[in-house]
Formats: C-alpha cells, sequence, structure tokens
C-alpha cells in the first residue's frame, strides 16, 4: 500500500564534498585537453608579466562605463567630423587611379629634392628667371599640370 | 499547362501560363528585390519594391502574370528607379540599426531587400509615427515606429489564422497596425498564435524571448544603445558600411544560436518547426513554410508553450521510495530495484501480474522498446496506451469498415473537401492550427462547415449549421441521414457496388431510424437533418473530424463506424478532399497505437493471435511469446482490485488524473505492490511510485512522432538532458541490458529500423527518408509513402470495405439527482492536465484556472453570476470550482475545462462507470452531475484579458486598395489592381 509523497530527500552534502564534486568536473576537463591548457597557462603568464592582463581586466570590468565613455566621446560633433572627413578622403583615395598617383608622388618627390637645392643655395629668383623658367620644359610640364588640376577641382566642386 | 514564351531582360524564356513573375524569378533563383510578397501569403502589394517594366510600364512582379510575348526587364534604370522609391518610402519607417537589432539573424527581409538595392542613402529621412511601443502581451510586443506596413501581420491574421484580429488602419493621418478596435494586444481578441511575428518581415513585432538576447549588442541598456545609433546616424556611413558590420554580426551570432527542427508535442496535428536556443534558454520558435503540414503556422502552445523544458521542478535524478520520502539515488541502483522488484513479482505471480503503460508523448521508437520490454523482458502482453483514453472507439471503427485506423487523408484534404463535419471535437481549442485551414476554406472558398457539439465553441460560431444533439446519441442522427439519403437515392450506388460489402444487411439495419425517431431520441429536427442530407449531397467531397465528444461514449466504437458508414454510401472515401478523420488529441497518439503499445497487436496492427506473426516476433526477439492478447489499460486496473495485477510500469501519462474516476485510480495505484513511474515531472501518478526514473521531454532527444494524418516526422535533440535525466530509449536500453538482454542500440534511427524490418506497414521508411522536413505517411502493406488511403482498394483480402451492422447504444443512465450534463475538454492555453503549459507564466496569465462554464438560463434558474463558487457532484467524486457564465453553452449542459491537477478541481473526479462497448475507453463525456453554491459571489474565474471576451474584426487580407486611395500616396506602379490573394502557395 503506497501512498502519495512529494518529499524528496536529496543527499546532503558537505561544503567540502560539493567542492569536491565541482573540483573533480574541472580536473576532468583538464585532463581531457592538456596542450591547450598548458599553452593558455603560458599566455596567460605573459599577459600578466607585461600588466596587459591587469590593464584588460580592469578594462572589461568597467566595459558599460567606458564604452559609455567612448561612444559620448564619438558623438561629438569634431569627432563625427573626423570620422565623415576621414569617411569622405577615404572614399576620394579610393577613386584615384595608383598609376597617377605613383607619377605624382614620383614628381613631387623629385621636385621637393630640386626645391631644397634651390634653397640651399640661397640664389634670388627674379621676374627675368621665372620668365625663363617658363620655358624650361620640365616646369612647364609642372604649371601644366597645376593648371588642368585646378580646372578639375573646380569641375568637381561644381558638381557637389 | 500551357508555356508561354516571353523575353526576360533580353533572353528568350518560357513558363507556365499563369506564373507570376516573381514566382518566376525566385524558380530560377534569380535574385529579385520583395518585402510583402511571399509564397504563402501571396502578393499583397504594399510595399512596391519588386517594380519591373513590362513592356514600357512599371508593374509589380509579384501580382502580374507571364504573358505571351511580354518583354520585362528586371533591372532597367526606370524599374531600379521604381525599386529604390519604393524602399526610400519604407526606409521612412523603419530606422536601420541593424547591428544592434534583435532581428539582425542573417534573414530580415528589409536588411537583405536594402541590400540588394545596393541603397547608400535614403533621400526621405525617418520619422517616428508617434505612437507607443505597444508591450501589454505577454510573448510579444509591438513597435509601430519599426513598422514598414506590409501587412504580412494583418494577412496572416486574417486569412491563415483566421483569428481576423489585426487591421491596418489606413485612414489614419499615421497608418498603423491595430488589434480590435484600437484595443491593447493584451485586451485584444489575439489568441497567441505568434503567427504575426513569425511572418514579420522586420522587428516591428518581435517574440519577447527574442528582445536583449539574439544580439551581441542588443541587450545593452538604452543609455548607450541610444548615443550609438545616433552616432551611427550623425556619421551617415552609406548604409553598405553599416551592413558589412551587422553582417558580421549577424554571421557571430549564429556561432552562438542554434537552430533544430522539432515536432510539437501539444497535439496530434503534428506541427514541425525550428527552435531557436542560446545555451539553453529558448529564443523562440520559428516556423517554415517547409514543414509538411503547417507550413508558417503555429498556436500558442507551440510558439510559446516550451517553459516547462526549463522548469526548476523537472526531475533530474532518479528516485528510491524509503519510507515516507523519495531518496535520489543512481541510475545502476535505481534500475537494480527495478529489476529484482519486477522479476520478484513476475517469478512469485506471473508474468501476467504485470501491467506496462506506455505514453502518446514520447517517440515511435519508445514505443516500441515499451512493448518489446513487456513481450521480450517480461512475457506478458499487458501493454496499452493512453489512445485507451482517447482514440481507440474511433481506430476500431475504421479498422472494422475500411481496414485501416486512421485519418483518409491529410490536413490538404480537410481544407479542399466541399463540405467539413465537426463532431464531437473543437479544433480551434484543441487542434488549433488544424482549425485554421478549415476556416481559411471557409473564409475564402467557401467551404460549407456543419460543427456537431454541446459547446457552442468557436468552430461551431463559424457554422453555416451548427446543432446540439443530445448527449451521447450522435449515432441516431447519423444512421437517420444515411437512411434518409438511401431513400432519396442520393447514395453513391456505382461506388457501393464496386468497393462495398454488406449494403443490403445495412439497408435493412437502418430502416428503424427513420427521421421521426431520430428527431424525437437527439432532439434535432427532421428539417435540420434533411438540411444535413442535402448539404453531403452537394458538396464536392465530405470529410468528418471527430474527437472525443464521440468517442468518450458508451458506443463511442458504433457511432465511428456509423461514421464510416455514412461516408461508405456517399462514396466520400478513396478520394482526395473526402473521408473520415479521428483527430488525434496528443502528438504521437497514433504513434503509439501504430508501435504496437496494446495488448492484442504488435506494431503495425499485426495481431498476436496470429501464429505467423508471433513467430515473427519470437524470432526477432528470442522469446516465446503469450498468443492470448494482454489486458488493457482499464482491465489492468480491474485486476488491480482483484489481487491479480501485482505491480506496473507506467511511462509518461500521468494516469491519476487522465483515468476515469480519479479517486478509483489513485486507490489502485496505492493498491499495487510495486510500481514504477518514468517522467519528466513529479507527477501525481509518480508520487505513488516506488521508483521514479527521469526521462526527458521531446526537445531533448532524437525520434519520430506520427501525427493524426499518420505521418511519420522526425524531431532533433535540441537541448542537453537536465541533469541525471535520460532518453525513454536509453531507460529501457539499460534495464534490458540488466536483464541480460544487450539490445545495443547507439541511435535510435536503430530501433526504426528494427521495427520497421518487422512491420510491412514501415517496410520503406527509415531515417534517411525523413531527413530534415521531409515525412512519411503510412498506410500501405507494402510501406509506400500513402498520404491518402485506399486509392488501390480497402485493406482486405477483397479490397472492399465493410459497412458495419452494429446498432445504437444509449447513453448510459444516472439517478435523477444527477441533472446537469457534464461536458469537459481541452480549452486553447493549456494543455491535458496541464503539467507542462502550467510552467509557462504567460499562458498561467492568461487561463489561470479551470472553471465551470454554465448557460445563461441555468444563471438565471440558479442565481448563478461570473465568480460564483459551486461545488459539483457526480456519483464517483466532487469537485469545486467557479462559475463563468457564457453563452457558449445552453441548458443544463455545462462544461469543466481539464488542465487541472488538483484535488479541488481536477475534471476526473467526476468522471467514471460506463465505458465503450468494444474499447473500454471510459465514457468520460456520459457523466452527470448536480450542482450545490458554496459562495454565491466572488471573482471572475477567466481574466478580463482572456481573448474570449473579445470581439473579432473579420475582412478580408490587408486591404491594400485602402492605401491606393489615401490622398498622399504616390503610385509607383502604371498598374494598381488588388488581386485576389488566395493564390498563396497552400
Amino acid at each position: 500500500m503506497a501512498s502519495p509523497i512529494t518529499k524528496i530527500v536529496q543527499p546532503t552534502l558537505s561544503e567540502s564534498e560539493k567542492q569536491n564534486q565541482t573540483v573533480e568536473a574541472i580536473l576532468q576537463l583538464l585532463a581531457k585537453n592538456p596542450e591547450g591548457i598548458q599553452e593558455t597557462i603560458k599566455l596567460l603568464q605573459e599577459l600578466h608579466d607585461s600588466g596587459i592582463l591587469g590593464a584588460l581586466t580592469a578594462a572589461v570590468e568597467a566595459k558599460e562605463e567606458l564604452a559609455k565613455i567612448v561612444v559620448g566621446q564619438m558623438v561629438r560633433p569634431p569627432v563625427t567630423n573626423i570620422i565623415n572627413n576621414a569617411m569622405a578622403a577615404a572614399g576620394g583615395l579610393a577613386e584615384l587611379e595608383p598609376e597617377m598617383t605613383q607619377k605624382l608622388m614620383k614628381g613631387v618627390s623629385k621636385g621637393l629634392q630640386k626645391a631644397d637645392e634651390g634653397l640651399r643655395s640661397g640664389q634670388k629668383v627674379g621676374i627675368m628667371d621665372l620668365m625663363k623658367a617658363l620655358s624650361d620644359p620640365d616646369i612647364n610640364r609642372a604649371i601644366g599640370f597645376g593648371i588642368n588640376l585646378l580646372k578639375g577641382v573646380g569641375e568637381g566642386l561644381k558638381e557637389s | 499547362m500551357k508555356q508561354v514564351s516571353f523575353d526576360l531582360n533580353g533572353t528568350k524564356r518560357q513558363a507556365e501560363e499563369g506564373t507570376r513573375i516573381l514566382d518566376y524569378l525566385l524558380q530560377q533563383d534569380i535574385e529579385h528585390p520583395h518585402v510583402c510578397y511571399s509564397s504563402e501569403l501571396g502578393p499583397i502589394q504594399t510595399c512596391d519594391t519588386c517594380m519591373c517594366e513590362i513592356d514600357g510600364k512599371i508593374m509589380r512582379a509579384c501580382s502580374t502574370q507571364i504573358q505571351e510575348g511580354m518583354k520585362i526587364l528586371t533591372s532597367s534604370e526606370l524599374a531600379k528607379n521604381a525599386q529604390r522609391e519604393a524602399m526610400d518610402r519604407i526606409l521612412e519607417n523603419h530606422m536601420l540599426y541593424c547591428t544592434v537589432c534583435d532581428n539582425n539573424n542573417g534573414n530580415c527581409r528589409v536588411h537583405n531587400t536594402v541590400e540588394l538595392l545596393e541603397i547608400e542613402h535614403q533621400t526621405r529621412p525617418f520619422r517616428e509615427k508617434g505612437y507607443e511601443v505597444d508591450t501589454s502581451h505577454p510573448f510579444y510586443r509591438y513597435d509601430p515606429n519599426q513598422c514598414i506596413l506590409c501587412g504580412r501581420c494583418t494577412e496572416v491574421c486574417q486569412d491563415w489564422q483566421v483569428n481576423e484580429t489585426l487591421t491596418i488602419d489606413w485612414e489614419r493621418e499615421m497608418p498603423r497596425v491595430i488589434w480590435d478596435d484600437n484595443k491593447s494586444i493584451n485586451e485584444s481578441s489575439c489568441v497567441s498564435c505568434g503567427q504575426c511575428v513569425s511572418v514579420c518581415p522586420c522587428n516591428a513585432l518581435m517574440e519577447k524571448s527574442m528582445l536583449g538576447e539574439a544580439g551581441f549588442m542588443s541587450g545593452m541598456e538604452s543609455d548607450l544603445l541610444n548615443p550609438m545609433i545616433d552616432l551611427i546616424k550623425k556619421v551617415e556611413p552609406g548604409y553598405s558600411s553599416i551592413f558589412a558590420i551587422s553582417e558580421m554580426e549577424a554571421a557571430m551570432r549564429e556561432t552562438k544560436i542554434k537552430k533544430t527542427k522539432t515536432v510539437c508535442t501539444f497535439c496530434g496535428v503534428g506541427c514541425s518547426f525550428e527552435v531557436w536556443t542560446k545555451d539553453r534558454k529558448i529564443l523562440k520558435v520559428e516556423p517554415s513554410p517547409e514543414a509538411p503540414v503547417n507550413g508558417i503556422s503555429t498556436c500558442v502552445k507551440g510558439k510559446f508553450g516550451w517553459d516547462f523544458v526549463n522548469s526548476d521542478q523537472r526531475l533530474t535524478k532518479p528516485l528510491i521510495r524509503r519510507g515516507d520520502a523519495f531518496v535520489e539515488a543512481t541510475w545502476d541502483e535505481a534500475l537494480d530495484v527495478v529489476v529484482s522488484r519486477l522479476g520478484a513479482v513476475k517469478d512469485t505471480y506471473g508474468p501476467n501480474s504485470l501491467g506496462f503503460i506506455s505514453s502518446s508523448k514520447f517517440t515511435n521508437e519508445e514505443n516500441y522498446l515499451m512493448q518489446k520490454t513487456a513481450r521480450q523482458l517480461f512475457g506478458t502482453n499487458n501493454v496499452d496506451n493512453c489512445s485507451r483514453y482517447c482514440q481507440s472507439p474511433a481506430s476500431w471503427g475504421l479498422q472494422y469498415t475500411g481496414g485501416i485506423g486512421g485519418d483518409s487523408g491529410t490536413i490538404q484534404d480537410i481544407a479542399k473537401a466541399g463540405l467539413v463535419i465537426l463532431m464531437g471535437c473543437a479544433p480551434a481549442e484543441a487542434h488549433p492550427v488544424l482549425a485554421t485551414r478549415i476556416k481559411r476554406a471557409k473564409k475564402l472558398n467557401g467551404q460549407k462547415l456543419i460543427t456537431v457539439d454541446l459547446r457552442k465553441h468557436e468552430m461551431a460560431e463559424r457554422a453555416d449549421l451548427f446543432i446540439r444533439p443530445k448527449q451521447g446519441t450522435d449515432y441516431v442522427w447519423l444512421a437517420a441521414v444515411s437512411k434518409y439519403m438511401i431513400d432519396q437515392s442520393w447514395h453513391d450506388a456505382a461506388f457501393i457496388e464496386e468497393h462495398v460489402n454488406f449494403y443490403p444487411e445495412f439497408v435493412e439495419l437502418i430502416q428503424k431510424y427513420t427521421l421521426e425517431f431520430a428527431e424525437e431520441e437527439t432532439g434535432i429536427s427532421k428539417e435540420t437533418l434533411i438540411q444535413i442530407a442535402e448539404m453531403i449531397r452537394d458538396a464536392d467531397g465530405t470529410a468528418i473530424c471527430w474527437g472525443m465528444g464521440v468517442t468518450q461514449n458508451a458506443g463511442g466504437s458504433y457511432t465511428s463506424t456509423a461514421i464510416a458508414n455514412l461516408l461508405l454510401i456517399t462514396g466520400n472515401f478513396m478520394r482526395p478532399g473526402a473521408g473520415a478523420y479521428p483527430l488525434r488529441g496528443h502528438n504521437n497518439v497514433q504513434g503509439a497505437a501504430d508501435m504496437g503499445t496494446m495488448p492484442n497487436i504488435f506494431p503495425g496492427y499485426q495481431p498476436v493471435t496470429n501464429d505467423e506473426i508471433r513467430a515473427k516476433f519470437e524470432a526477432a526477439y528470442g522469446v516465446k511469446i503469450q498468443a492470448q492478447p494482454g489486458l488493457n489499460n482499464i482491465q489492468m486496473l480491474e485486476e488491480v482490485d482483484r489481487g491479480e495485477l501485482r505491480a506496473m510500469y507506467v511511462a509518461g501519462e500521468d494516469m491519476a488524473w487522465v483515468d476515469a474516476d480519479s479517486n478509483h485510480t489513485q486507490d489502485m495505484l496505492a493498491k499495487l505492490d510495486f510500481l514504477v513511474v518514468q517522467d519528466v515531472f513529479l507527477s501525481k501518478t509518480a508520487q505513488f511510485a516506488d521508483v521514479v526514473l527521469p526521462a526527458v521531454p521531446s526537445l531533448e532527444k532524437d525520434g519520430t512522432f506520427t501525427n493524426t494524418e499518420r505521418r511519420v516526422q522526425r524531431l532533433y535533440q535540441v537541448l542537453e538532458p537536465v541533469g541525471d535525466s535520460k532518453p525513454d530509449w536509453w531507460i529501457f536500453s539499460q534495464l534490458a541490458k540488466k536483464m541480460g538482454y544487450d539490445w545495443n542500440y547507439s541511435h535510435p534511427s536503430e530501433i526504426f529500423d528494427e521495427m520497421a524490418s518487422l512491420t510491412p506497414f514501415f517496410s520503406q521508411c527509415n531515417y534517411e527518408v525523413l531527413e530534415g522536413w521531409n515525412s512519411f505517411n503510412w498506410g500501405s502493406p507494402d510501406g509506400s509513402n500513402t498520404p491518402l488511403l485506399h486509392t488501390k482498394g480497402f485493406n482486405f483480402p477483397d479490397k472492399k470495405a465493410r459497412l458495419a451492422l452494429f446498432d445504437y447504444i444509449p447513453p448510459a443512465k444516472f439517478p435523477e439527482e444527477y441533472d446537469l450534463t457534464l461536458d469537459n475538454g481541452r480549452l486553447l492555453e493549456q494543455f491535458h492536465e496541464g503539467n507542462l503549459t502550467n510552467k509557462s507564466k504567460g499562458i498561467q496569465y492568461k487561463l489561470p484556472e479551470v472553471f465551470v462554464e454554465v448557460s445563461p438560463e441555468l444563471a438565471k434558474e440558479r442565481g448563478l453570476s461570473d465568480g460564483t463558487l459551486v461545488r459539483l457532484l457526480s456519483p464517483y467524486g466532487k469537485i469545486k470550482l467557479r462559475v463563468l457564465v457564457t453563452s457558449r453553452m445552453s441548458g443544463k449542459d455545462i462544461y469543466v475545462p481539464m488542465h487541472s491537477a488538483s484535488h479541488e478541481s481536477a475534471v476526473n473526479l467526476l468522471t467514471g462507470g460506463a465505458v465503450d462497448v468494444q474499447t473500454h475507453t471510459p465514457a468520460y463525456k456520459q457523466v452527470k452531475v448536480r450542482m450545490e453554491i458554496l459562495e454565491e459571489t466572488g471573482k471572475s474565474p477567466l481574466p478580463a484579458y482572456n481573448p474570449r471576451y473579445a470581439k473579432r474584426n473579420p475582412q478580408l487580407g490587408v486591404q491594400v486598395e485602402r492605401k491606393w486611395a489615401r490622398e498622399d500616396y504616390k503610385p509607383i506602379a502604371d498598374v494598381n489592381v488588388a488581386v485576389d490573394v488566395r493564390g498563396g502557395r497552400k
């Protein structure tokens, strides 16, 4: 004759027994993955020694606050301007042809070299020198480039 | 089908005439933008993103049918501009904060369409609509500010679920979705089926269980979230950059969120869907168009009722009774006790002193092992399952007449039928998704509906004809309608001649069932009976669905044959859109019987009395098997009373509350020498046990279930078992091992294979056939897939059906003092006696307690009102509960829902007495009670926010023409014609 019962007696585990159970489970896990664990421990020690771990821990602990500060900073107009500028600039760069850029950079570098030489010689430039310079094929090419560049910029400004 | 030739983006192509452009594109895997369209809902035409240039005009791909010679450009400048314009209007209504949105799971239609259209910026800035987010409902919330007004939710509510709660109020300045006449969701007629949430193409409608859980960053507090959204808005990068990040996030979610296909366990319809989980947390249930039964449909239980799986009341350790308490034990210890005690009883009193009760909730494989346990390990045929309580009479009746005890066809056949007759079943409560198909067929296709019940439930409200025959008299009107139709020559003489035996004898038998006699016995007027006959005559296919209102009667099996007889003489078998459909109440009622957990049959209805078949199983099991059928459930308890049956093994069945006459059942359980109970919770039955074995629910194991359509479907393990709980098949296997039978199954598929090798009906089925969303309907002796039964003849040697020649059995009589007829059954929200669904806070909130529903007449006569506390007394017991007065009940009929496992209110404390003449199914429905008033006034037992109080708002679909009629609507398309949205796939 069995009467209905609802009482369930759970084996009362002492604190140390509970602890042992947990430790046992972890040990099993460790034993199953020795290589990964060893490597992880090494990595953790390196991180600790270098102080990175401490900094990371602090940052993670304060993650909500940090995120708020970062987002709060980022949402200010100067920062959004930077981001927008950076993205616009990046967009512009994306449109340039690399060959042209290479050519231009070469020219600029050579130009800088010559300019520096001129600067060092301390030579004064008069009107006549300027007129003469125009007929120098290298300078003429550069000025032509400059004028056409200005024209292109002007057109670009009109479009937007 | 006629083919038409057309030009698509400069190439010649062909398609079937009538194909819509978008359907064609999707069939050909050609990406094309669309938001509101889906294969189920058809062209709703609200989003305008699928525009094409067709012969120079802008037209929608979703609603335009391909014509001969048509020139279609899907991405001309004209088409692209139209698509982008449409999306721009959508983005005015929806802010793209995808990375921090819980709907960013790779399947967001809005996200994916913006991306497909390569939209970088919007010209109309996003603006809020000025409405509060509605969070009133326990399971989901609506955010009008994210709602793009595509109307998918409205379509599905109006024309798939057909609960008719949602509409879009197109005329207000800022249109939005509204519930009923602008109520809060919680106070509306919403029945929480969740389909609106499932079809929402963005995050406007979300399951609350997803919020703050699905994404890596979506759980952020608003004081961090809002500045982040602001940041993204101020920075205004092109959307492609935003999407790059949100897609990375979505890809990361894939690693965290597991999506597993399973089959629902809350009724016999057999809905399948994916369960999304994050560790043990159930994020949501996501239905799929690929699900063979339900497609995108669910009900409240399937969509939201799974909290019990993570309940802290789950059994996690085997328990052994020691004195007045259970003590936790290891599996070894517990199974040792089971083996030694059951063995001792068997040795002392013989194998037939043991009884095994199997479960209609656990899998086919586990049912197979339960009968194997009884027959091989313990040498007895004393094994039964709970279909004995519900559907055995229906199965018996169909087996007797047609040779197979299962539904004639599928849910599609019910939807296709010209006339559906519902008898003693309330599918909108107990088989909700199946009910939606009938409601849809009626609303959209003019299907006729006759409902036969004591209670005017939703399907009675919706019926063309609702009749209330006196309790237990259905046989009579069925016979009378049969006779009348034969008298009028409305029967199908050719069908009878070719396919039916015993027609002359049948005609003779029913001579006495005249309309006059029927009117007197059932209370249904002659005119109404003639109307029923006419409706059957005029219908292109009649499908009769029935439930416990028929089967749980003294003559339940004969009434089931009367249904089959009526269908046979009218030729309503062997064809689509017709037939007999007993609606199985649990996920695996069909499967439990199919697997032979019955005293007289092996799996696949192979009789134990057949020497050849028995020899086959003896060879397979390596033991002698008794040639005599064993005891059924009811007989087992009788034998307990007589001291002949001494020990029982009950798995997954709460007999203590589910058997009729609970007091008696519990006395019998207490009388046993030894009782093992295997369950997920410490059920009432388990409380009587000597050993309790912790099993797992369906989400924690692999296996198959067989639904009411005879459809076998696989469920895949979603979660790991909790604690030391184990799948039932594992438990049976360990038991066998301890008894020296090493079954050695490593996976349920091997159990299925063994079963199939012994069972002709399943010989062509295995786990590969059932992979993923695939399924298999058994029903042919050659083991082939058989969605529609009997197309090659009935399952008898001469291929002919047999008209059943049984007579009417009048309902049991009660002493006069018991003056009220007690109807009982389920309500939508709760399942069975409530052990599972009562763990869901949301469900408990919507439907907390059982009550007694009484008619306004009875209330007036007795002075009852909502909240009156009454005692109901029957010859078997008494309960007390509160009154609810509703027009669903009439006269002296009262209704008590069964979802109580309390000594105060469980309805089976009242039931008992008569059983079905053939199958011994208790006549739960033939109970009369009397009523005493305990407290005249009290709080209504049904909360004011239960949907039963609210009024529905039917209309056809979303009514896009009202959107087009707005003054501020500037057409994008050159053609705007509302189309018949019935063109969805199913």
